[in-house]
């Protein structure tokens, strides 16, 4: 089954917006992201892009 | 130490784990708190960016992203412990790469190219193309269309890291994912080309004196992680760092003094 691209664009900003309005990823979203340069230890990685292929764990924690 | 971390040390390179540090601290004084508690020396990226968020209620949290990049699960990262190690294990198992929908004849692209053989994965692409068969010729043809140009993507970004490695004070690094570049694109005279050229700089004159500075400074991690508070090994580094100020593997002993150098909160 083939979606029009409008049809697909509009999903993907309600699915945006409603992601936003639950503050925060969803399950099934692909969150776009970049390293900047104070990341540490990225060997070369700058964005999600370059983690296609296998699965990533995203772990956020706090130092307190 | 963390389960992330636990867990990227077991699955090495098949995972890739990221520690968002998401409150009110620098990204040294971060990452100088997991070489204190000695959680360094792996291949775990360590980040003070904002990716995305969580959007869960306190920390720490996690988002299981899979090979395509969707998030398949979230939440505490103490509560689901278990419940991520059975979703890597299954993702591990089960998953070939390729797209929802993707056609058999085309699926064994992606299988692989998720083995890591891109040489393989791009004839099985093209033979896909040249004989989509009777059943849906036209969405085999682009669905194999789609399959070599993200092969193509593959390679370029595992080159694009390695040339990053190579300029960036890893030889080593790059020099142990070339090898495995080079198997995985051996039978594609193209591909292998492309590898070859990076192969030929790791192999130039001017590199031996990095990748011997990129030793001593493999050393000096190891015994400074061992060992985060030794006063003698954080010495030797910023004596290292000094001393290599002009190339790329003192840049990146310059980043660890930073790290190391923070005084605790």
């Amino acid at each position: 089954m083939r979606f029009h691209p409008i049809t697909t664009a509009v999903a993907a900003a309600v699915l945006s917006s409603s992601a936003l309005a639950q503050g925060g990823v969803q399950i099934g979203d692909a969150p776009n992201y970049t390293f900047g340069e104070k990341s540490f230890n990225t060997q070369g990685v700058k964005s999600q892009a370059d983690l296609r292929g296998k699965p990533v764990l995203v772990d956020f924690w706090g130092i307190n | 130490m963390p389960a992330a971390i636990k867990l990227q040390e077991e699955y090495g390179d098949a995972i890739q784990v990221v520690l968002v540090h998401s409150q009110n601290a620098t990204p040294e004084q971060a990452v100088n708190v997991a070489l204190k508690a000695k959680w360094l020396g792996n291949q775990a990226i360590w980040t003070s960016d904002y990716l995305f968020s969580s959007g869960g209620n306190g920390l720490p949290a996690f988002a299981l992203l899979d090979a395509e990049g969707k998030v398949v699960l979230k939440g505490n990262s103490n509560s689901m412990k278990g419940k991520i190690e059975d979703e890597l294990e299954r993702m591990l198992k089960e998953a070939s790469g390729a797209p929802e929908g993707t056609p058999k004849a085309v699926a064994k692209a992606y299988s692989e190219m998720a083995k890591g053989n891109l040489a393989k994965a791009m004839v099985a692409a093209e033979k896909a193309k040249a004989k989509p068969g009777s059943k849906e010729p036209d969405a085999v043809i682009e669905a194999a269309e789609i399959a070599l140009i993200t092969i193509q993507e593959n390679l370029d970004s595992q080159l694009a890291r390695s040339t990053w490695m190579l300029e960036n004070g890893y030889p080593m690094d790059a020099e142990a994912k070339l090898k495995t570049l080079s198997k995985s694109v051996k039978g594609n005279e193209a591909m292998a080309a492309k590898v070859a050229e990076i192969q030929a700089k790791l192999e130039a004159e001017e590199m031996q004196e990095i990748i011997k500075a990129a030793k001593d400074l493999a050393k000096i991690e190891s015994k400074l992680y061992d060992s985060p508070k030794d006063e003698k090994a954080k010495k030797k580094l910023a004596d290292f760092a000094s001393e290599n100020a002009g190339n790329a593997v003192g840049k990146r002993a310059s980043k660890l003094v930073e790290v190391a150098s923070v005084v605790s909160r």
